[in-house]
């Protein structure tokens, strides 16, 4: 069949070669609709979930030799659905009654864990070039043109039916059965679907094992598209897929299905007609290069700051959330004086006699370590700024700390200033990106903020770091992105010690800025607007001033650390240590840690520094049993470790939101209060702090 | 409000004032070029031979001790292997690849009695987990124990360290920014001409395929594709006497091709076009070549820039049939007299390994490791190895690359900055016939050579 021509047929065949990709979109987008509506969460895990059941697909049915059909069933129907019911049973039933930011954030961590944990079990590695097989016998291979314009595989026509029906199936199920009702409304309020005599436990593992089955659906369809079958992959999809699920508002299953296919199909046609269009108008050049990769990030980003609809449905509320218990005060509040000092000597004492022991006799490569580790620290303390002190979550850290780090390679390298200069310049020019992203992003609250800055954080890797004035261009062809040590008068920060050094007095004085607007005006600003923003207004406080602030400074202090890292590492390595999954990466450490801590921000460098060679390495063992050669042979553990463990450390911050800093410190002192209580002849110790001292997720000590 | 603004101008006064007292450190990038013209590596008189394939020099077997020399005992001399195995994105075999061929050089040298009375061995295999490859180099650094190294990742922030360290250090070329004036750094390809330069070689492959319209595809995101994709639209303009012309151009395409390639190809093939240069990754070329197929458009040829990977071309038969793949050596398909190509193929299958592109990375780094040993002596260290290495002119690994000259080849250049000895180029391609590749030049002299950079037929060479 000859294919037809004109712009009315080049319009229709864009449209059908946007079908396939759009179908995909659509499948991801009615997963998270699902998820959703079934559960409350907005399911950033949806894609591990989705690549855990096409990985297990690949395994049984092209190197285990399975049929399809066997295959599928394990996959799909005994596999996905086994998952939900875990999660469900494990995760989740804890944070049913939980904020959605929570809920998020364990998603988060789930998705960096779940794909490593099945990796690990089944020893499975995606191969360059090995195409997973569809569901259809030959679904690559046999072509149909139904229109005589654009042919679609087997697999398509598979993935595209598969996808109406199974909207259709779930409108039906939410629309005219009980059991969608009952999901709905154990999401809306278990407690008080429970006073209906509806088993919520029983309902949301329902929900769970049917929105993990068609994410496992959805994961099988979709790997053919993939050539080499990769976990990041469908995460990045599900970034992608997040616009077409927000048109639906993430409730409604066919705007979703026709906001996954009309992403599809308008990426189809911007790259039919843009090029066109920029011969005749080459003004429109620019748009070509950098809207075509990042089309659907600025459609994400601009559904979200431009819909109106958007910010009015901000989270579901359960009329009987006011039952809950407030979250725990901070430790510190509750302490005695004198454990408190007891505690504070014996930190600083450790971490004095850590210090002197890196110093005097630490090797360039643990000297590089904890140099890492106390610039991550700082980097992190931006992290305490927005999540732990404004309550918001941001995901664009990394792009920060981007900005710092090509900041000094523009300034430093290209324009010959002093990286000591170029740094806080650096800085400077983050606040004020962040400063203005936020004006839009921050209204929106909870889920929607994080995931504009979602948007952003993949639209600056897409765009922004082409451009010469950020990524270097051409010239960092030449040298990479080299950024060298600096010089202070006598000092030469050439020298890792003495690099060392400065970056623990940055780590400092960023701590005593924390410190200081936490305590300050813009701190107690945070609280009261975290406490209730319409009271808050009502005496006066203007939330979006503060919000900005926070948002500006958070930028700030990323920017700061990240310059600090490219100095350190005399590189930028935007590819190893800034990319969108990192700031996932950061945030789970930082809130698994303690967000609303200097001491959270602290520890969570380090573990991302140090864990790594100390645990998963065997240094540790090695340094107990005094020599590196009796090291037990299991260690070197698998990298994969690494994300499981931190990424399962989300499932602590989903039963103690405060993380496990301030979960131990609060249990350690209580047990502390207990036994000087119970103690004969002991005075009563103080009493603690009302809990309304230290409101919820507020930062102070 | 103003006291703060007060606060921030005070600050920026300060620093200001910081600002004279402040440089950056003689380690900088900034310095890096002008430390490889004043510390300038001598030319041998006695480049322009490939030590380790030259008679074997009456000392090599000459043992004398050495103290204080890392990682060199009285039996061996060991080399560290980074690599990435885990969390490789693209699903290729790197470092145990990588591994095989090092491995295999060594066994191979090591039975003709290893080299100043010792033995050659890996004595470190580290698995750079993609993201640390600098914490792995400042192990190897700090642990003291290996001679050398070896590199075969992706990302390759390690090094600079080691360069700093003074470790003569073999790598994958594939980073030619991080390679870049290092004379420590010894890549499996000599440094090239970057951003955006021009080749005989595509416009060469699209007249021998008889095309008349080309397309050049690249990705938006990365700038070494960009420029890649230039180097192509500007080799057809400059060699008009390759007959064809660039019908169809696009270096904005999204990593990964994830929303596919329709609309492209359909542009392609409305634009007539019968030849595609891509700089893309290997997925990425069977997506294109798979939406080519769908759109009836099985009769154009792909120039592939890194697909020399049999098992992934007999995976996609016939997808790549016809197809032209350039290789950064001497393909494996090419005759074995007078090169080491033979000894990687024996030494290989005896190791019971298969060949790929990885492990003959690794056989080259390992035999110029060998020819640096070689050419510093028995009384060898670090330095010595290094500017014993660097002062060959025309190295060429066994037979298996064009000659390198070392004491220039560590510097990149652009088009415009040329130098004399870089007007020519020679270069290897193969091409898929019945599923197999095959030289494009005669297999006895695999390599196109142009002396000049006018336009002419290639010149079929061999190199020893």
């Amino acid at each position: 069949m000859t294919l037809a021509t004109g712009v009315g047929a080049d319009f229709l065949r864009a449209l059908l070669q946007g079908t396939p990709p759009g179908t995909v979109y659509a499948l991801v987008a009615l997963g998270f609709v699902l998820t959703y509506k079934t559960s409350g969460v907005f399911n950033l895990a949806f894609g591990a979930q989705a690549y855990v059941s096409a990985a297990m697909y690949y395994k049984a049915h092209t190197e285990w030799g399975w049929s399809i059909i066997p295959a599928l069933v394990l996959s799909v129907f005994v596999l996905a659905p086994a998952i939900g019911l875990t999660l469900e049973r494990l995760v989740f039933r804890y944070l049913r009654t939980g904020t959605s930011v929570a809920k998020l954030v364990v998603t988060i961590g789930i998705s960096l864990a779940l794909p490593n944990i099945f990796e690990l079990i089944t020893n499975f590695k995606g191969v360059v070039g090995r195409t997973p097989a569809g569901i259809v016998p030959n679904g690559a291979g046999v072509f149909y043109d139904p229109f005589g314009v654009y042919p679609f595989s087997r697999d398509e026509l598979t993935t595209i039916g598969v996808a109406v029906f199974a909207m259709l199936c779930l409108a039906a199920l939410f629309r005219f059965s009980a059991i969608g009702l009952q999901m709905r409304a154990v999401v809306e309020s278990p407690r008080m679907t429970e006073l209906n005599g509806i088993r919520s436990d029983r309902v949301s593992a329902v929900s769970w094992a049917l929105s993990s089955t068609f994410a496992g659906l959805a994961g099988v369809l979709i790997a053919p598209r993939f050539n080499t079958l990769a976990a990041p992959d469908f995460f990045n999809l599900v970034v992608v897929a997040i616009a077409a699920a927000i048109l639906g508002r993430l409730v409604s299953l066919p705007r979703a299905l026709a906001g996954g296919l009309g992403l599809g199909m308008v990426i189809s046609l911007l790259g039919t007609f843009l090029p066109r269009w920029v011969q005749s108008n080459p003004w429109l050049r620019p748009f070509q290069e950098n809207l075509t990769p990042a089309v659907p990030f600025v459609v994400l980003f601009g559904v979200l700051v431009l819909w109106p609809a958007i910010r009015r449905s901000r989270e579901v509320s359960d009329p009987l959330s006011g039952v809950d218990p407030p979250i725990s005060s901070l430790a510190l509040a509750t302490r005695s004086a004198r454990s408190h000092l007891i505690a504070r000597v014996v930190t600083v004492g450790a971490l004095g006699t850590v210090a002197a022991i890196v110093y005097f006799r630490a090797d360039a490569s643990w000297m590089f370590l904890v140099t890492q580790a106390v610039i991550m620290a700082t980097i992190y303390l931006s992290v305490t700024m927005i999540t732990g002190l404004a309550g918001q979550i941001s995901l664009c850290q990394g792009t920060f700390a981007a900005i710092g780090g090509f900041g000094v390679y523009q300034l430093a390298t290209l324009h010959g200033m002093s990286v000591l200069v170029a740094a806080p310049i650096a800085a400077v020019i983050a606040a004020a990106v962040g400063a203005v992203l936020s004006l839009p992003v921050l209204r929106l609250g909870g889920i929607w903020t994080a995931v504009a800055t979602l948007a952003f954080a993949f639209f600056f890797d897409a765009v922004a770091i082409k451009f010469s004035w950020v990524g270097g261009g051409n010239t960092s062809l030449m040298q990479g992105t080299r950024v060298p040590r600096p010089v202070l008068g006598p000092w030469d920060f050439a020298d890792d010690r003495a690099f060392l050094v400065l970056a623990v007095v940055v780590f400092i004085i960023v701590s005593i800025v924390v410190v200081q607007i936490r305590g300050g005006t813009i701190g107690r600003t945070l609280r009261a607007i975290r406490g209730s923003e319409v009271a808050a207004q009502s005496i006066g406080i203007s939330p979006a001033r503060a919000r900005v602030v926070a948002f500006a400074v958070s930028a700030a202090i990323a920017a700061l650390g990240g310059a600090l890292l490219s100095i350190h590492q005399k590189n930028v390595n935007y590819g190893s240590n800034f990319s969108p999954v990192s700031s996932l990466f950061w945030l789970v450490l930082v809130v698994s840690l303690g967000s609303r801590t200097i001491e959270g921000a602290a520890l969570a460098g380090a573990a991302y520094s140090i864990f790594d060679p100390l645990i998963l390495r065997g240094t540790i063992f090695g340094w107990i049993l005094r020599s590196p050669d009796r090291v037990p042979g299991i260690f070197p553990i698998s990298p994969k470790w690494r994300l499981i463990l931190f990424g399962l450390g989300t499932l602590q911050f989903a039963r103690h939101p405060e993380g496990a800093v301030e979960y131990w410190r609060s249990r350690t002192a209580r047990s502390l209060a207990a036994r000087q209580r119970s103690a004969p002849g002991t005075p009563e110790a103080p009493d603690a702090p009302n809990e309304s001292d230290a409101p919820n997720g507020a930062v102070t000590s | 409000m103003k006291s703060n603004l007060i606060k921030c101008a005070s600050a920026l006064a300060v620093l200001s004032c910081l600002a004279p007292a402040c440089s950056n450190s003689e380690s900088s990038s900034t310095t890096t070029a002008a430390a490889v013209t004043t510390t300038g590596v001598p030319t041998s008189d006695t480049g322009g031979s490939d030590p380790s394939t030259t008679d074997a020099p009456s000392d090599r077997d000459v043992f004398k001790p050495i103290t204080g020399v890392p990682g060199v005992s009285d039996k061996e001399i060991g080399y560290a292997v980074i690599g990435t195995r885990s969390n490789n994105p693209l699903g290729t075999c790197i470092l145990d690849c990588y591994l095989d061929g090092i491995k295999a050089y060594f066994a191979f040298r090591n039975s003709e009695g290893g080299i100043y009375g010792r033995q050659l061995v890996v004595n470190q295999e580290i698995d750079d987990e993609l993201a640390n490859n600098q914490a792995r180099a400042l192990d190897i650094v700090s642990n003291n124990k290996s001679f050398g190294s070896f590199n075969a990742t992706l990302l390759s922030s390690g090094w600079g360290d080691l360069e700093s360290a003074g470790i003569p250090t073999y790598t994958w070329g594939i980073q030619p920014a991080d390679s870049a004036d290092r004379l420590h750094i010894f890549p499996s390809i000599a440094t090239m001409c970057s951003g955006g330069c021009t080749s005989h070689l595509m416009p060469y492959a699209a007249k021998s395929a008889g095309a008349k319209h080309v397309a050049a595809l690249g990705y938006g995101v990365t700038e070494n594709s960009k420029t890649c994709v230039a180097g192509y639209k500007n080799s057809v303009t400059k060699y008009p006497e390759g007959g064809v012309d660039v019908a169809y151009f696009n270096d904005n395409l999204a990593f990964g091709l994830p929303n596919g390639i329709g609309p492209e190809v359909t542009a392609m093939k409305a634009a007539n076009v019968d030849f595609i240069a891509t700089c893309m990754d290997l997925n990425a070329m069977k997506t294109l070549a798979q939406e080519l197929h769908r759109q009836g458009m099985d009769n154009v040829t792909l120039y592939h820039p890194n697909t020399y990977n049999q098992q992934f071309v007999t995976d996609a038969d016939p997808l790549f049939e016809g197809d032209f793949v350039s290789v950064g050596f001497l393909p494996f398909e090419a005759d074995t007299a007078g090169t080491t190509l033979g000894d990687f193929l024996t030494w290989m299958e005896k190791a019971g390994k298969t060949p790929s592109e990885l492990a003959m990375v690794g056989w080259i780094n390992a035999s110029v490791a060998f020819g640096g040993l070689l050419a510093a002596g028995p009384e060898f260290d670090r330095q010595k190895v290094t500017d014993a290495t660097n002062a060959l002119t025309a190295d060429t690994a066994g037979g298996l690359l064009k000659p390198i000259n070392w004491s220039t080849d560590h510097a990149p250049y652009t088009d415009s900055t040329r130098p004399a000895d870089k007007q020519g180029e020679c270069v290897t391609l193969v091409r898929v016939t019945k599923g197999k590749f095959a030289t494009v030049a005669p297999p006895a002299t695999p390599w196109m050579c142009w002396p000049s950079i006018e336009w002419s037929d290639p010149e079929f060479k061999g190199f020893k």
